[in-house]
């Protein structure tokens, strides 16, 4: 009698769960037990509690048949399946005293025999059906509230779907954009109201089909779990679970890889109609439609799912990006697993049936490819085939690169997974940088030829001759670690003109582009740019289309761009053809006449106000970054004229080289300044900005390889200041990160291209105070371009009375022939001394004392004549140095007070009072 | 090899996640002592374990689905209730702002109704939360095996009482040897009713207890999509606000519009 009747995989448990002693009690009464149907009213508790009673108190059909066939000697021949229960339930009379075939030739001693037999056979088959729904349980309660799919409060994905999309940034890159974008959508209740009848019919006609009904229904259903389309092999990136362990040799894996025709057609259907599904607005890129469907006619316990997806696009290899076609899947599956998919006790056929005695064990998982980074198994695909669970860390590729913090890493691109922080951007390595690896302080040995980087320190990429001074160079980021630097500082960021970018590429869904507030910029390069600036290049004027066109010339270079660009930015949100400023030669060349003063003074500030803007942000800017004006924080390099470089030198130079009589724009008259630059200045600043800069390989080769700043500050220039521009109107998906985007924007584009003085922003005048500025039409630009006068050093020179008194006292002794004494009466000649030295003659001594007297007195004369005369003169020299210095500044600040006032007597003033709401 | 561990994990997991979820319930000190292992004092003693049904003939036709039918029914209606929970779309009963999980999922009606009919829960009935689920049914499991126990100790002076009872013809059969003959099936079948309710409330426990594991979780993540909704709420007038920046800042604009051209 062959006893090997257990079935793979639960040899070893079954032998616990009989240790416990689990028996099969037969039912005694109502025979409610065994019976599988599918009333749509009963709940999951309903088929727990049918599944217990099975287990515990009755016999399936099925476990019965396999019984009386599992021995194929004579006596097991002519057994029934009532034979069988008769056996199992004690009622050994019954079967005992049958006096029909070979068991009328059984002993009573055999008889029993036969019934412990049977017992044992139908235990253990019972036993492993208990044990198989007690694993699924276990197992199906702890996968159910994280699967695919919707649910109430235990259900972790789709809340946490929902909330990743309240927060995240629609972002076409990799960076912003985490998660899945999920959307629900209520599928067609016609739809799936037939699909639900058909399957419920082929499901039920399974349960109720004789012997097998514990086994197909449970079996059907789990192959369909993860999706019709997946089991036939119809999704291109989710191979189909590849069929093994079955045929012949494991017929007890028959059911596994089946072909229900009958749930597949209504599957197949009900796809077709998902998947025409009109969605509005249309699915984005990446984005999942969940189904929900509400329907009563599905069997107990089991449920319909469906989804549809649009693929990311992809990218081909000559660089074309394709936008692939809706994928997604439908299937059905169970509210809560009770059933697992059991080994086959029966073959499946036609005809007589034969028992499947099971003993072998599944084949072991056949890999995709051997290769360490790809050991997926082959039917592995079918867990990570849905949408939100193959976001999970089981799905998820582990990368080797995951200690290296910001190093390029394939797999922070891959749009599939979970980045909640990720490297953006990294800044192409310039040709003189290296990876560096420098010692932890600076304080000890410094040396690279002598440091070995033992003691741990620093990763970072600097110049070749910077980290020849601080440490070693390194060929890369690993052999640096490696070397024992183990802090790596990324080299990543986005710098803009004010630092770095709050968002990017952002995907302002809605955001139609407006020639009147937007623009587009495009470079070309040439030899002969035309309006062409002291460096070659150009901006042309803003196009009907919102083109910006960007002349490179020849020498044109990464300042250069940026100055250009800068000059973009201040064009874009004017209307199409609004020129920064008008240049006196160009205004006659098509008015036929002159400008007026006024003309020329406001267009002169204009042109002030353009040029300073693009030199400040543009060419010194990049100037001061890269060290060009000495290092921070110490002392400015020097020019051969004695000027210092600095940001406001370098500004102040250019601004009046493109305004001034000189410059480009000939014809202006130059812009403020506060001090006077000698045309040698400007020579140094150029060459200055030559040994700067590096030249570019080709003017094509600087606009496909940009700088990042340049190509940061393009973006943000055509994108960001489209997003907050006044008066457009910008709509996006309502989500947290999109607002913060947007709120950052909107400050980051104020702080970047907006002029902000304090005092004169709307935010602190409240322009609400002065209503008649809504009504007063286009700006004057009169306070736009003014310049405050720089800060006149007009401290008063020195008075010093003692010294001039000293000075007077010293002259006077000096004319009489004596040292220097002060009092000056002290060097007076002594007129009583005559009388002491006695001439003789009374009146010549008499006369001798008097031209003595007369003497000193002549002297003092003189100088009482000439003292006022030098007071007025060193009085005179007093003011003359004051107003020396303070007389510049005043002189502009008249200028200015004219120029407002001048302004004032041109503005034309409302003749309504105080008109509230905007003009339009 | 593996398998054998996995078996072990299989034992020992259960162990400690019990031991995690501790804190949910009160101290040992707050918590009422086990009530006695009897039928008295709960829902099983207001009705007679079985009726004789058909005519007075040998042997006695016995009905023994009352005390199975008032478990069932008992344990339907709060599992229904815990089902709907876990998987129907009405998330408002969760109080996110309460300071405890026991605060934060509050126990539904049938589950609280059915709590007070128990000894060990009549004092606390009221204060349960759905996290207590477990718990209540182990109780009430507790009860009706415990109330089979004495049905099936003391078999035989009540068919006695309930032949009294039913009076008519039946009372001819309170013979010693006809009640213990009667009593014979009626234990044959407590038996195989203990062993199913206890298989039964395994595998519902084991399915319970798995599927609110992250019961925990899930609220605090529904709670979390409403903060989520309010701020997002916020965040959208503060970019409303933020339109203004430009306006604001930008000393070349007034805060109105201006015609571009007039």
């Amino acid at each position: 009698m062959k006893t090997q009747t257990v079935h793979s995989g639960f040899t070893l448990l079954l032998s616990f769960v009989l240790a416990l002693g689990i028996t099969p009690v037969l039912a005694q009464d109502d025979g409610s037990a065994g019976s599988s149907s599918s009333a749509p009213n009963e709940t999951v508790l309903d088929a727990l509690i049918q599944n217990a009673l099975t287990d515990e108190q009755g016999v399936p059909a099925d476990i019965a048949e396999f019984a009386r066939l599992a021995d194929d000697t004579a006596v097991y021949k002519d057994l029934t399946t009532d034979d069988i229960k008769n056996a199992v339930t004690d009622k050994v009379d019954n079967l005992c005293t049958k006096s029909t075939g070979n068991l009328s030739t059984l002993d009573y001693e055999e008889c029993a025999s036969l019934v412990n037999e049977i017992q044992t056979i139908v235990q253990r088959e019972m036993s492993i059906r208990s044990l198989g729904r007690d694993l699924e349980a276990t197992a199906s309660s702890f996968e159910v509230p994280v699967r695919d799919g919707q649910g109430g409060p235990v259900s972790v994905n789709s809340p946490v779907a929902g909330i990743l999309n309240a927060w995240r940034v629609h972002g076409s890159g990799s960076v912003a954009g985490t998660g899945a974008l999920l959307r629900t959508i209520v599928a067609d209740p016609d739809a799936a109201k037939s699909a639900a009848k058909k399957i419920n019919d082929a499901l039920s006609k399974l349960a109720d089909k004789d012997f097998d009904n514990t086994e197909q229904q449970p079996a059907a259903v789990w192959r369909y779990s993860m999706g019709v389309r997946l089991v036939r092999g119809e999704r291109k990136n989710y191979p189909a679970p590849k069929e093994v362990g079955t045929g012949k040799a494991q017929p007890d894996r028959q059911y596994l890889f089946k072909k229900w025709d009958k749930l597949e057609q209504p599957l197949e259907d009900l796809w077709g109609t998902l998947k025409a599904t009109k969605f509005d607005p249309p699915l984005s890129d990446g984005e999942v439609a969940l189904f929900t469907f509400k329907d009563d006619a599905m069997p107990m316990n089991v449920e319909l799912w469906g989804y549809v997806e649009q693929p990311a696009p992809v990218k081909n290899a000559d660089g074309t990006t394709v936008k692939p076609p809706l994928d997604g899947d439908v299937g059905i599956r169970f509210k809560i697993p009770l059933d697992p998919s059991f080994p086959s006790l029966l073959k499946e056929g036609g005809g007589d049936k034969s028992a499947i005695l099971g003993g072998t064990y599944p084949p072991e998982p056949v890999l995709q490819d051997s290769t360490a980074q790809n050991k997926k198994p082959q039917d592995g695909m079918m867990l990570c085939s849905g949408p939100l669970s193959r976001r999970g860390f089981l799905c998820r590729t582990v990368s080797d690169q995951d200690g290296v913090a910001c190093a390029e890493n394939p797999a922070v691109n891959d749009p599939d997974i979970i980045a909640l922080t990720s490297c953006t951007q990294q800044l192409p390595m310039q040709q003189n940088e290296t990876w560096c690896c420098i010692p932890p302080s600076q304080s000890g040995n410094n040396s690279g030829a002598k440091w070995d980087g033992k003691n741990g320190g620093t990763c970072q990429v600097l110049t070749k001759t910077d980290c020849q001074k601080q440490g070693k160079p390194m060929d890369d980021i690993n052999q640096c670690v490696k070397y024992g630097c183990d802090t790596i500082v990324p080299q990543v960021q986005q710098i803009t003109t004010s630092g770095p970018d709050v968002c990017r590429n952002v995907d302002w869904q809605s955001g139609d582009f407006d020639a009147q507030y937007d623009c587009k910029i495009s470079y070309i390069c040439s030899q002969n740019c035309t309006k062409a600036e002291q460096f070659g290049s150009a901006t042309g004027l803003k196009g009907s289309d919102g083109t910006i066109q960007i002349c490179l010339g020849a020498n044109a270079e990464t300042f250069a761009m940026q100055h250009e660009l800068i000059h973009a930015a201040q064009e874009c949100g004017l209307p199409p053809n609004t020129p920064l400023y008008t240049n006196p030669a160009d205004f006659k060349k098509k008015n036929g006449k002159d400008m007026t003063p006024d003309q020329l003074e406001q267009e002169n500030a204009k042109c002030c106000a353009a040029e300073g803007e693009a030199a400040d942000g543009g060419q010194c800017a990049l100037m001061e970054q890269a060290g060009a004006f000495g290092q921070s924080g110490g002392s400015p390099k020097l020019s051969s004229s004695g000027i210092p470089f600095t940001r406001e030198t370098c500004m102040e130079a250019f601004r009046n080289a493109a305004c001034g009589p000189k410059g480009g724009n000939n014809g202006f008259e130059g812009c403020p300044v506060s001090r006077d630059y000698p045309d040698q200045f400007a020579t140094d600043l150029q060459k200055l900005w030559a040994s700067t800069s590096k030249a570019p390989s080709s003017c094509n080769d600087l606009i496909k390889n940009p700088d990042p700043r340049i190509a940061n500050l393009k973006i943000s220039i055509e994108h960001e200041e489209a997003v907050c521009t006044p008066g457009n109107q910008t709509t996006f998906p309502n989500t947290i990160g999109n607002t913060l985007c947007y709120v950052g924007l909107c400050a980051e584009t104020s702080e970047e291209l907006h002029r902000t003085i304090p005092g004169r922003i709307g935010a602190t005048t409240q322009d609400q105070a002065y209503p008649n500025d809504a009504n007063l039409g286009p700006e004057p630009a009169d306070g736009n371009f003014l310049t405050a006068p720089p800060g006149g050093d007009t401290v008063l020179p020195p008075y010093e009375p003692r010294r001039l008194l000293a000075a007077m006292d010293a002259d006077y002794c000096r004319i009489l022939g004596l040292p220097p004494e002060s009092p000056s009466a002290l060097c007076t000649v002594t007129a009583s001394r005559t009388l002491q030295l006695s001439l003789g003659d009374f009146l010549t001594e008499t006369e001798q004392t008097y031209v003595n007297q007369q003497e000193a007195a002549t002297t003092i004369q003189n100088q009482e004549a000439m003292a006022p005369a030098l007071g007025i003169r060193i009085g005179t020299s007093l003011y003359t140095d004051y107003l020396r210095r303070f007389g510049k500044s005043y002189a502009e600040l008249m200028q200015t007070m004219q120029r407002i006032l001048t302004s004032m007597q041109n503005t034309n003033f409302p003749t309504e009072m105080c008109p509230l709401g905007t003009q339009q | 090899m593996n398998r054998k561990l996995l078996a072990l994990a299989g034992l020992l997991l259960p162990l400690l996640l019990a031991g995690c979820g501790q804190e949910l319930y009160p101290d040992e000190s707050d918590a009422t002592p086990l009530p006695p292992c009897q039928t008295a004092g709960t829902p099983f003693a207001d009705q007679d374990f079985a009726t004789f049904k058909g005519s007075a003939t040998l042997p006695l036709q016995q009905d023994y689905s009352a005390w199975r039918k008032l478990y069932r029914d008992e344990l339907q209606k709060v599992v229904d209730a815990h089902e709907k929970l876990l998987f129907g779309d009405d998330t408002q009963q969760l109080t996110c702002d309460a300071a405890t999980y026991q605060k934060m999922l509050p126990g539904s009606d049938a589950l609280k109704k059915l709590a007070g009919k128990l000894p060990a829960f009549k004092q606390t009935a009221s204060q349960l939360s759905e996290m207590d689920i477990v718990p209540v049914l182990l109780e009430w499991e507790r009860v009706y095996e415990c109330s089979l126990n004495e049905e099936y100790t003391y078999a035989e002076p009540n068919i006695d009482q309930e032949l009294a009872k039913k009076g008519g013809d039946f009372a001819q059969f309170r013979t010693i040897n006809i009640v213990n003959e009667t009593a014979v099936p009626r234990r044959t079948y407590i038996e195989s009713e203990m062993l199913a309710v206890r298989a039964l409330n395994t595998r519902l426990d084991t399915i319970l207890g798995g599927l609110d594991r992250l019961t925990p979780l899930a609220a605090e993540v529904s709670c979390l999509e409403r903060a989520t909704a309010d701020i997002r709420n916020s965040m959208s007038l503060i970019g409303e606000a933020s339109a203004c920046l430009p306006r604001a800042l930008d000393d070349k604009n007034s805060l109105r519009d201006f015609d571009f051209n007039p």
